[in-house]
């Protein structure tokens, strides 16, 4: 394939994934599923940014993560939304990327990370939005919940990437 | 598909959950005073053993919060808050347990009174 032809692929899968993200944020806001933490989400969004990020690159899956946070927030939430999922996906996405570059984690283990930096990240917004610490009282549960959910997407995201061409 | 590193960072997430489980909640005692707050700013400090309805107005009075004691427990009997996840957590009943309405940004917790933290370890 010619380097042009490349960028463009890579744009157009980029936009598709995109759009694929913000549909699995609306699926979750239509249909929250029962949780131990009320407010808390699978984050099958999250599934889309870690295949980005293991098939296209940190750059792609940066840039499909943002856009699919502040459109689901502007789209299905407030500032306080967009603020929220701002803090827990740029942490997680950090997370992420770090843990990725070391070569020492498989895609399960990465995600589970990042689905516990993205509950941690929520939390410290929160307790800076209600000036409280307090709201540390909800940590054990996140931090569980968040490994169970980043492994669970984590596998799904697995499972996407050995079936994708390269 | 499974690293040893993966587990090894599972294990050590693991324990911090539990260890953080431990201090935060395990580790309260009975408690008897319910401190509010709203808006980042102490509300109100009342007394758990005293059945009281407390309204909290926050974000200057666009918010209320209405805060029900009852039984040596307390739980949020209405808000007029989008999500009603306070409402639906329920009854708290012991030192270091938290309801936090985050729309209206108000957080109710149970303390133990001052001195009670020494008096426990020594009885």
């Amino acid at each position: 394939m010619l380097n042009a032809d490349r960028k463009t692929s890579k744009i157009a899968i980029s936009a598709a994934l995109t759009a694929l993200a913000l549909i699995f944020s609306y699926i979750e806001f239509l249909v929250p599923l029962p949780m131990p933490v009320p407010g808390m989400k699978l984050g099958l969004a999250n599934a889309v940014v870690i295949v980005a990020l293991y098939t296209l690159g940190t750059a792609s899956a940066l840039t499909i993560n943002l856009l699919r946070i502040f459109l689901s927030g502007l789209l299905f939430g407030n500032v306080f939304a967009i603020l929220y999922s701002l803090a827990g996906g740029l942490l997680s996405f950090l997370v992420m990327c770090l843990l990725k570059r070391t070569g020492l984690f498989s895609i399960t283990g990465v995600s589970m990370a990042g689905g516990v930096a993205h509950n941690t990240g929520q939390l410290l917004a929160a307790a800076l939005v209600v000036s409280d610490l307090r709201l540390f009282y909800y940590m054990p549960v996140l931090l569980f919940t968040g490994m169970v959910t980043g492994i669970v997407i984590g596998f799904t995201a697995y499972l996407i990437c050995r079936r994708i061409p390269r | 598909m499974i690293k040893k590193a993966d587990i090894i960072l599972g294990i050590f997430l693991i324990l911090l959950c539990l260890s953080s489980l431990f201090f935060l909640r395990l580790s309260g005692t009975g408690g008897d005073l319910v401190v509010i707050s709203a808006d980042g700013k102490e509300y109100g400090t009342y007394d758990l053993s005293k059945d009281q309805r407390i309204t909290v107005r926050a974000r200057g009075d666009d918010a209320y919060n209405i805060v029900e004691i009852r039984d040596g427990a307390v739980f949020m009997a209405e808000a007029n808050c989008s999500n009603q996840v306070c409402v639906h957590q329920g009854a708290i009943r012991r030192s270091n347990q938290t309801i936090v309405c985050l729309p209206n940004r108000v957080v109710v917790s149970i303390r133990g009174s001052q001195t009670d933290s020494m008096d426990d370890v020594s009885y």
